[in-house]
């Protein structure tokens, strides 16, 4: 979208609050304004890290001025509320409502400091000693060229919103609407950027990044309605534009990490070394989408409902195209006074376009180098999906549900390998869960959920884990090499890991009850047992218990007193190879 | 007025290593402290409390007050991140 596209559609949405502002205070007949204006100072005392304790606002030492408005006016049948609320010039919220029988605009501004955190780094630090005390090759280490940076992003959000009638026909009992939305948010700041470096990421370098970042959403809308019948079509835009400079970081030369020498040997391994170069570049972003909808009433109580929608996003520096499309139908009955079902169905795509991965030949013009690993990525994101879902809800009696629900979950990824003795790319997942909820005395109810999940194929790390010693076994590319040279590219993992379950037991139980008018109690539990035993070098199994309670105490009309208590204990386990560097 | 007392606390339990029978050359690796690296602890108090005294028909003085502080018990990669405001608010309130 363009500038000039932008500029034109805000421009009407702006008169148009401005002529519905000035007209709700129009001399018709039964109008009213009312309101309060506060106009004071304020200020702070502030000790120690604030950036934590006050973390979403920007305090100060020094006195500042404030400003506080509460506006309703009504009009006949047109109404108007205003509030502001000014404590500097970050710290600003703002709301505007026009609303009528045919019309209604909202104007929402919000504007707050977020403070972030500096990772200091310092438990990245180490170098192994080798016997006798001689320092080794394998260390990792930091340094931070703002150690005292203090960082923080002002975060802006704007919106408009604006519905309005549109006429139809006479004698038809049609409703039809034109709705419009923008938002403009704005990230503009100073945040903590990593470098990382000496080969693959053994130093990391902290520096000071700026962030100046702009999010633009537009949607325009049609919406129709009539007796048992209701459709929408609405088009959304989003424009993310990043307006801050990269930064850039010192990539150290290549060279044997213990004696410092051997530079050509090492400089041949990597893509770039010795140079400064950009970082953490945030590309600008382009999405466009459609969305149509349609609900209809059906006899005897049963309704249908069905969506689709398409997106594309595109990265703008890499011209890179994601695509989505997803339609889901569903369908609602009352089988009875006491039962109802409710089933629906959802196809999700996305397709990703490919990226060329293009790389200087291996260890170029050495002994056993030249080895080309130019590669197609094919994305993880490539998807269909089909998702199933069946309620039935049943009434015992007043006061007394139960409810069973059905979930089926198919996910094909097209580029990401799931079982290390197959080809296959499907995961599906079902998902039964029954619940009760009920009274169990007069000021007194209970909840119980039970669940119970397989899946096959879950998302695992196909030869993401542990490879074997080859230090006496390795074979040279050709007989050019000595036999004792290690490469990289010759070591093949062996181990599948995951911490997705193919079993899982899941329960819930909550009670909420009151004692007497003035005091309130919930409390809960829930557990759960999960487990994976299709991997091949562990079993993965994950349980997890979960109990809270919350009370919320009225001792007088002027006073409300709330406690609450909640604790969470997660047990799992995984598998550790340890990664040795160079044999 | 209102007031809000929060303690949160994470941490984990030891973890138990399993090595395999055989490894390979010196394997001197120590996992006995990593459970300890992640702990979190943090104490948070809030207050906040407001009023007024109406001076003149339809104007009030306001004084609002507001403390909010934050112990870190368990200092983690970010360093020490104790600290605490406190906030005084005065004006002047028109009704119309």
């Amino acid at each position: 979208m363009t500038r000039m596209c932008r500029r034109w559609i805000v421009a009407p949405l702006a008169g148009i609050l401005l002529v519905t502002a000035a007209s709700a205070a129009a001399d018709d007949g039964s109008e009213a304004v009312e309101g309060t204006v506060s106009v004071g100072g304020h200020a702070s005392d502030l000790e120690g890290t604030v950036g934590k304790a006050g973390e979403f606002g920007l305090y100060r030492e020094s006195i500042e001025s404030d400003l506080r408005l509460d506006l309703l006016g009504r009009s006949g049948t047109r109404n108007l509320e205003l509030r502001l609320d000014v404590e500097n010039e970050i710290d600003r919220n703002a709301f505007l409502r026009v609303h009528g029988p045919q019309l209604d605009v909202r104007f929402d501004h919000q504007s707050f400091r977020h403070w972030l955190d500096h990772d200091r780094l310092e438990n990245v630090e180490f170098r192994e000693a080798l016997a006798g005390g001689a320092p080794g090759g394998k260390m990792a280490t930091h340094e931070d060229l703002d150690p005292d940076g203090v960082y923080g992003i002002d975060y802006t959000d704007t919106r408009s919103h604006l519905a309005a009638q549109l006429p139809v026909p006479e004698g038809t009992d049609l409703a039809a609407r034109f709705v419009a939305d923008f938002r403009d948010m704005r990230r503009q700041g100073t945040k903590q950027s990593l470098g990382v470096d000496h080969c693959s990421n053994c130093h990391v370098r902290s520096h000071a990044g700026r962030v100046d970042e702009r999010t633009r959403d537009l949607a325009l809308g049609l919406e129709g309605e009539r007796e048992g019948f209701a459709f929408s079509y609405r088009f959304a835009a989003r424009d993310f534009d990043n307006l801050a400079a990269a930064g850039t970081n010192r990539y150290m030369q290549a060279r044997h990490p213990g004696n410092g020498g051997s530079e050509d040997e090492f400089a041949s391994r990597t893509i770039y070394e010795n140079e400064e170069l950009t970082f953490g570049q945030v590309p600008d972003v382009e999405k466009r989408g459609h969305t149509v909808r349609a609900s209809a009433d059906l006899p005897r109580s049963q309704s249908v409902r069905g969506t689709f929608s398409m997106s594309t996003v595109e990265n703008q520096v890499t011209g890179l195209d994601l695509q989505a499309n997803a339609a889901a139908l569903s369908w609602f009955a009352p089988l009875s006074k006491r039962t109802r079902v409710t089933a629906g169905v959802v196809r999700r795509e996305l397709e990703n376009d490919p990226y060329d991965v293009d790389l200087p030949l291996w260890r170029d013009g050495r002994a056993g180098g030249g080895q080309d690993f130019d590669w197609v990525r094919e994305s993880a994101y490539d998807r269909v999906e089909w998702i199933g879902t069946a309620r039935l809800a049943h009434t015992l009696r007043p006061g007394q549900n139960v409810r069973l629900d059905y979930r089926f979950h198919s996910t094909d990824r097209d580029n990401v390998l799931l079982d290390p003795d197959s080809d296959k790319t499907r995961t599906t997942r079902n998902r039964l869960k029954a619940s009760w909820s009920g009274s169990l005395a007069r000021k007194a109810r209970s909840r119980v959920e039970v669940t119970y999940e397989m899946t096959d194929l879950p998302f695992v790390a196909v030869g993401g884990l542990c490879e074997p010693a080859l230090s006496d076994s390795v074979m040279p590319i050709d007989d050019s090499q000595p036999s004792d040279w290690i490469y990289y590219f010759q070591r093949e993992r062996y181990g599948t890991g995951g911490n997705l379950p193919t079993k899982a037991l899941r329960g819930r139980v909550q009670f909420d009850g009151s004692v007497g008018p003035k005091l309130h109690a919930s409390a809960y539990v829930s557990a759960s047992d999960e487990k994976n035993d299709d991997l091949n070098l562990y079993d993965f199994e994950r349980s997890v218990l979960s109990p809270g309670v919350s009370l919320l105490f009225v001792p007088t009309e002027a006073a409300i007193f709330t406690g609450g208590a909640a604790y969470s204990r997660i047990e799992s386990n995984a598998k550790l190879c340890a990664t040795v560097m160079d044999g | 007025m209102d007031a809000s007392w929060t303690r949160s606390e994470g941490s984990f339990s030891s973890i138990e290593l399993v090595l395999p029978e055989q490894t390979v050359t010196d394997a001197d690796y120590d996992f006995s402290q990593i459970h300890t690296y992640s702990d979190l602890d943090y104490t948070t108090l809030e207050f906040h409390a407001s009023g007024s005294r109406q001076i003149r028909e339809a104007t009030s003085l306001t004084l609002g007050v507001g403390v909010i502080d934050l112990d870190d018990d368990a200092s983690w990669v970010y360093g020490n991140l104790s600290g605490s405001v406190v906030y005084t608010r005065a004006g002047l309130e028109t009704s119309f």
